[in-house]
């Protein structure tokens, strides 16, 4: 097995842990796939020593995470000064990514009802899905998360239980139509 | 329902979301980006110089021009020389140009700049520092800091 073979192995089995970490922290499809474009490009510089790590994929994951957090820093902030009134964080589309139809063997309600919620996540405002998805998939501390995004811990806090009330109510809405 | 309640329910739902596929397109990418040759390194310019070169090299260009302003009217001044005839007729002109270019250069510096530049620099550097506190207050307060790290 060739380098590029071994490489095209690593990519497969991680794509889908760097782009979903990506696609949940930014909200977005295509962004979250030109990060992991950058993260894998990232690997591949240090493929040697990676690929003989044991922890090869908490490396891929803090590199997704810091990625998207210098992204969301780097590019939204502007846009951000002008709509962060709860509105929703992206125009029309953004969540379009989601997949909605059942994967085979899976209930279809229950399908239906994931991808609801996925894509709620992703409809949410910046200053409340990242701390959530931090917090939920990332399994970061409130502190760790205040530490990482350099907010106080109150607005961390704060942030994640808004999330979490939107989320309840879509899935309450959810539930009420089921 | 209390925030106990809401965070054990919430951490259930979003536990169970199965994990959102790559694009089919994201392998071919990745793939052809490794093979491509990287970007030729961007000239950076002098800003990218390291901080000792920029220094050296400052200070060099800084040297070379007063070096420049002092030696031009002392050899425009010098008729003895400008005077040979062994001089050929276009370096004398060229010599007695820069240096009466240079007189009048120093003679507009010390009648109508030097008597402001003072004042325009204390000016420029607190115009500077002012912009830099109001974008600083402006991206803690108006943006909440929220994606920051």
């Amino acid at each position: 097995m060739t380098d590029a073979d071994r490489f095209e192995a690593f990519v497969r089995e991680y794509q889908d842990m760097v782009f979903a970490t990506a696609a949940r922290l930014l909200g977005s499809g295509p962004e979250a796939e030109d990060v992991a474009q950058t993260v894998f490009l990232r690997a591949f510089q240090r493929f040697a020593e990676l690929s003989k790590s044991p922890t090869a994929a908490g490396w891929l994951k803090a590199v997704t995470t810091n990625l998207c957090l210098n992204h969301l820093s780097r590019y939204r902030k502007r846009w951000q000064f002008f709509s962060e009134l709860d509105e929703p964080a992206h125009p029309e589309g953004y969540a379009a990514g989601v997949p909605s139809a059942a994967p085979g063997g899976q209930d279809l309600d229950t399908a239906d009802r994931d991808a609801r919620l996925e894509r709620a996540v992703r409809e949410l405002p910046d200053h409340q899905r990242v701390p959530l998805v931090l917090f939920h998939f990332e399994d970061m501390s409130y502190q760790e998360i205040a530490s990482a995004l350099g907010v106080s811990l109150g607005k961390v806090k704060t942030d994640i239980h808004r999330g979490r009330e939107t989320l309840k109510k879509e899935l309450s809405v959810f539930d009420e139509s089921h | 329902m209390n925030h106990i309640d809401l965070q054990q329910l919430l951490e259930r739902e979003l536990k169970q979301l199965p994990t959102p596929r790559a694009p089919e397109a994201l392998l071919p990418r990745v793939l052809a980006a490794t093979v491509q040759p990287g970007p030729a390194r961007s000239y950076g310019g002098w800003l990218a110089w390291p901080r000792a070169w920029q220094l050296v090299s400052a200070a060099s260009l800084m040297a070379l021009i007063a070096a420049a302003w002092m030696l031009l009217p002392l050899v425009a001044a010098s008729n003895v020389w400008l005077g040979a005839p062994a001089a050929p007729a276009p370096i004398t002109t060229f010599v007695r140009n820069a240096g009466e270019t240079a007189t009048v250069v120093r003679v507009l510096w010390q009648v109508l700049l030097q008597p402001v530049a003072t004042y325009v620099l204390v000016l420029a550097i607190s115009l500077a520092l002012a912009c830099a506190v109001l974008w600083t207050a402006v991206e803690r307060l108006a943006l909440g800091g929220a994606t920051q790290r």
